[in-house]
């Protein structure tokens, strides 16, 4: 029994001196030194969106790098940043929140994503008062009720359904149109699939609509449903290369529509469809890397510059990186604005007031007050599989309803 | 299966749930720790505490099943979800307090427990085990696809949970609501073990045959099992429900079902201590190998991508190597030392 | 067109089927001889590809060449591990056993993720993307090949079980190995070939399901659908686990076509657990399983 004592008495010591690893020094506001600004992102690094974690942390890392030794830090403090493990999983994002605000005291959250864990955080986010700045989950809940200390910045799909119809009924002048929306069963497939609805109903137009679960490889009664049912043109929301898997299933059976693919789907893996990728069309709110507009060329060196010329090749050739480095970029703007005097307070007063922000062609960033959703003007690009590229066919332009 | 209690000398003694003064007062500083545990850790490990309580209590409701009647589901996360969702939707549309939505939790999925439990009644084994797996999907689908009741992904939330008048709005007070219900499921658990209903459950584990033929009514204890221990789920399910506030239906997935079997299996098979220790085994692990590794990850992060499959190798491996090492589970590894200290100095 | 949709839905989900019965034998083989339900099956199907991938992309193999190099070192892998990991359980509680193979699962699916990454990757399949019309349905040559393949595979171990002296010691080490040892049959060997074969099984599975689609960590995942195959056909008939695989496989697909407007999308994937279901309340032993008797 003794012995049990003994165990459980070092259990204890491991337990408190975990508890003990907290960073922060005593000033004014929460994660704030003289000399350091920490902040706190969660990652998914080993789950089913590790490639994202991936991507993520190695934009921080080069943010990091770039602010502290080639600006020189904001008003005399240095940037860090503490990463915590969530594998996509609602709870684990619960601890790991906790976990950055009360053990690592972090003043903000930066960089977070994935609809199902930012959902789990809300209530939160509200208790704490914590800037969390931006996520880029797919839900309207993100944005709408706006929170005081969310941000969001991503694609909205329900934006790009209502410009699909648009885009089919004003530019291509398509006749005999049969929309049809193909989408993974969540959140984000659904606000697709409500985007398309609102803007058929605009042009009186019937919508057919195929789901499937998320992990689901087989899309064949899909495309025969849509098949059968005639669709002409059809809106896809879901991930890249289960994209590539539909339009060769579509291919198999015969079913030739036009597609439109989601923000997600521009992306290097829609290219292992091959040449069926070829002329479909594609809603991104991001500047391309082969347009050689100033902010990629910035983006290229300092990737390149501070992982090394091997290591940035991947995350540069991630064509979602702007969505991670153009909020960045305003975050400087804000904390260089703010000035020495820095708290979470005045951080979310300055995000909402920045206008016209210059990402450099990245995309357009914008917030105000009660206006948490970061992103209102996208392009429609179009595929080309043989140089494997999407380039824009449309200039920017937001959805003719709100 | 079962690790037998040793330093028992006497039938009476048997059947007490606390075999020794030692283990009692070692229990007791136990619980003070508990107790005092809010005071002198964070609000994170006052989380983590109680989402280990959770798990201690419907790990327990599942050695009832699986440890002691021998009766393996994988659909078990499924019925916490039942629970969860009920509390959920009673709380959350129609204005129940915390106090009925519970119990209440607790009776619909025992009452999902009795109807799963009768078809599946002449089914063993395997044949068993995959067809509460697909209860644990068709239930997942359902609680996706009932978007009016359960809000599908986008959650369903709760509201701050009353108590006697008592608000439970910070983790730690709701940690004592947790503290009390584990202990007091150990505590019936122990006792259900030590009845004649407990002694009955164990007979059809060990050979069902012959516990029919010495007048063990199969029918009736199988589906006691389910019931008692889908309760337990749906309880365990609706506190998980009120800590987290906000529930959405990858809480509830065949993965938590695959969890929570780990945590009985880890442990040792029905024992009441090590679903405990199998509970907070694998709730803590986790944890425990984040808090290494992201460290790691914050000071390398050009590691960070190696560090998260590393982590999910050091997962694997440590539950191969303990169970390797002591098939009975970490309540065999504590009998072990037990028994190598009692004789000391002596080697016999 | 009606019956035209139909034959399609039929023949891809007989292709998909092929590929669940293929996992769903890996399965049943180590469990008719070691009584062991292997949770690592899928991840070894996982390996299997993601070998085969490597060698043919790293080494620019052929394909064929490749394959049947990733066959042997799948096989040589699994009987390493069934030495190293599963034998020293031998004698323990099945249930522990059955946990370190969940492990197992852990240790292999983190592996992955730590040689090849997260991300999806394009499997070099040999088969030409364009469909072969059969009777009106479209179906493609990796498809016709996944059939053929797991026609074949029936065939071999049904004659393996039936006539060749190793497939008889597997069938007595699995009616009772206490006595098949006493009557001289090498019970260790067994157990390592078995695992060497359902590693087999598990790659060639993994490969075709790579062809249809492409590769991931988690593809594992997919190899769930072959619990409800193993336990329709019945847990220890090695035709069951084909024709359950190719049951789930058709009703899936036809379910996912006739149904969502009913029951809502993701039907197809949960079709599989009501057929279990349905079966399991007529059936308690599946369709070909044999009933066990028990004395006391």
């Amino acid at each position: 029994m003794k012995k049990n004592r003994f165990r459980f008495t070092i259990a204890i010591v491991c337990i408190l001196a975990l508890g003990a690893f907290s960073t922060a020094g005593i000033c004014a506001e929460v994660g704030v030194t003289d000399d350091k600004i920490l902040f706190g992102t969660f990652q998914d690094m080993s789950g089913p969106g590790a490639y994202l974690g991936k991507q993520v942390t190695s934009a921080l890392t080069v943010w990091k790098d770039w602010v502290n030794d080639d600006l020189g830090g904001f008003h005399g403090r240095k940037v860090d940043f503490v990463v915590e493990d969530m594998k996509y999983d609602p709870v684990l994002t619960k601890t790991a929140f906790t976990k950055l605000v009360h053990q690592h005291k972090v003043f903000a959250v930066i960089m977070v994503y994935g609809s199902t864990p930012c959902t789990a955080i809300l209530d939160d986010i509200k208790k704490e008062k914590v800037p969390v700045f931006p996520t880029a989950a797919t839900t309207q809940n993100m944005y709408d009720p706006p929170i005081r200390y969310l941000f969001w910045y991503a694609c909205s799909d329900e934006d790009n359904g209502i410009m699909m119809v648009d885009y089919i009924v004003n530019d291509l002048k398509a006749k005999n149109v049969k929309l049809g929306v193909v989408y993974q069963d969540d959140e984000w497939g659904k606000s697709a699939l409500k985007g398309v609805e609102i803007g058929a109903k605009k042009y009186g137009l019937k919508v057919d609509s195929a789901g499937y679960k998320r992990g689901t490889k087989n899309l064949n009664p899909q495309a025969m449903r849509m098949k059968a049912k005639g669709v002409t043109h059809c809106f896809y929301a879901g991930y890249a290369p289960v994209y590539a898997a539909l339009l060769q299933e579509a291919n198999k059976v015969g079913w030739k529509p036009t597609f439109f693919g989601d923000y997600v789907t521009v992306d290097p893996r829609t290219f292992m469809a091959g040449d069926l990728a070829d002329g479909h069309y594609h809603f991104f709110n991001l500047g391309m890397q082969h347009e050689r507009v100033p902010g990629w060329i910035q983006m290229e060196k300092l990737f390149t510059e501070k992982l090394g010329a091997e290591a940035a090749k991947e995350p540069l050739s991630w064509r979602l990186m702007p969505l991670m480095w153009t909020p960045l970029l305003y975050l400087n703007q804000a904390l260089e604005e703010i000035g020495p005097d820095l708290t979470r307070e005045k951080l979310v007063d300055k995000l909402e007031s920045i206008q016209n922000f210059d990402s450099g062609g990245l995309g357009k960033i914008q917030f105000g007050p009660n206006m948490r959703k970061g992103n209102h003007e996208y392009r429609i690009f179009k595929c080309d599989a043989k140089k494997q590229q999407f380039v824009p066919v449309t200039d920017w332009r937001q959805p003719s309803l709100k | 299966m079962a690790v037998t209690r040793f330093c028992i000398r006497s039938y009476p003694q048997d059947l007490k749930v606390f075999p020794s003064p030692a283990a009692r007062i070692s229990l007791v500083w136990l619980l003070l720790f508990l107790l005092g545990l809010p005071f002198f850790s964070g609000k994170y490990i006052t989380f983590v505490a109680a989402v280990c309580g959770v798990s201690v209590i419907s790990a327990l409701g599942l050695n009832i099943l699986t440890g002691y009647t021998g009766l393996i589901s994988l659909g078990h996360a499924a019925f916490m979800g039942i629970g969860a969702y009920t509390a959920a939707a009673l709380a959350n549309k129609a204005g129940f307090p915390f106090l009925a939505a519970l119990p209440l939790a607790g009776l619909l999925a025992a009452a999902t427990g009795a109807v799963v439990g009768i078809p599946t009644l002449r089914l063993r084994g395997l044949y068993l085990v995959v067809t509460t797996l697909a209860f644990e999907f068709i239930v997942e689908h359902i609680i996706y696809h009932w978007e009016s009741m359960t809000q599908s992904d986008r959650g369903i939330s709760l509201p701050t949970p009353d108590l006697f008048g008592y608000t439970l709005d910070t983790y730690e007070s709701f940690y004592y609501v947790v503290l009390v219900l584990a202990v007091a499921t150990a505590l019936f658990t122990k006792n259900l073990a030590m009845s004649r209903t407990g002694r009955a459950l164990v007979a059809i584990r060990d050979r069902d045959i012959a516990a029919e033929i010495i007048g063990v009514h199969l029918a009736k204890y199988k589906i006691l099992a389910f019931v008692v221990s889908s309760f337990i789920a749906g309880i365990a399910g609706a506190l998980y429900a009120y800590l987290l506030g906000l529930i959405s239906p990858d809480h509830f997935t065949f993965n938590q079902s695959v969890l929570y079997i780990a945590m009985i299996i880890v442990g040792g098979m029905g024992t009441v201590m090590g679903s405990i220790i199998g509970a907070v085994f694998m709730v803590l692990l986790p944890e425990v190998i984040n808090a290494i590794s992201s460290p790691i990850a914050s000071a390398y992060p050009i590691l960070s991508p190696r560090i998260g499959a590393v982590s999910v190798i050091v997962y694997g491996l440590v539950i191969i190597l303990f169970l390797l090492f002591e098939p009975n589970g970490l309540y065999g590894i504590w009998i072990r030392i037990k028994r190598y200290w009692k004789p000391w100095p002596f080697t016999y | 067109m009606g019956f035209e949709i139909l034959l399609q839905l039929t023949v891809t989900g007989l292709a998909w089927g092929s590929v669940y019965a293929c996992i769903a034998l890996g399965f049943v083989l180590i469990f008719k001889s070691t009584d062991i339900f292997n949770f690592a099956q899928p991840e070894l199907m996982m390996l299997g590809a993601y070998m085969a991938f490597a060698l043919i992309t790293l080494f620019k193999l052929p394909f064929i060449v490749g394959f049947i190099f990733a066959l042997v070192m799948m096989a040589a892998i699994a009987a390493l591990l069934e030495m190293m990991v599963v034998r020293p359980m031998v004698g323990e509680p099945v249930l522990s056993v059955i946990m370190v193979t969940l492990g197992l699962a852990n240790v292999l699916r983190g592996l992955t993720g730590l040689v090849w990454g997260y991300e999806e990757q394009q499997f070099p399949s040999p088969f030409p993307d364009d469909p072969i019309m059969l009777f009106g349905a479209a179906i493609n040559q990796a498809e016709i090949y996944t059939i053929v393949a797991t026609a074949m595979l029936l065939t071999i171990f049904f004659l393996f079980f039936k006539y060749s002296s190793s497939g008889i010691s597997m069938r007595a080490t699995a009616e009772d190995a206490k006595t098949a040892f006493l009557m001289g049959i090498n019970v260790k060997q067994v157990f390592t070939a078995s695992w060497a074969i359902a590693a087999l099984v598990a790659t060639i599975a993994g490969v075709f399901l790579a062809s249809f689609t492409f590769l991931e960590p988690i593809m594992g995942h997919t190899g769930l659908k072959a619990l409800p195959a193993m336990i329709l056909g019945g847990l220890d008939s090695v035709v069951g686990a084909i024709i359950g695989g190719l049951i789930i496989g058709v009703v899936e697909n036809l379910a996912g076509f006739y149904l969502e407007d009913y029951l809502g999308s993701g039907i197809n994937d949960i079709a599989a657990y009501v057929i279990v279901l349905i079966v399991m309340m007529v059936r308690p032993y599946g369709l070909f399983g044999t009933k066990e008797i028990e004395r006391v």
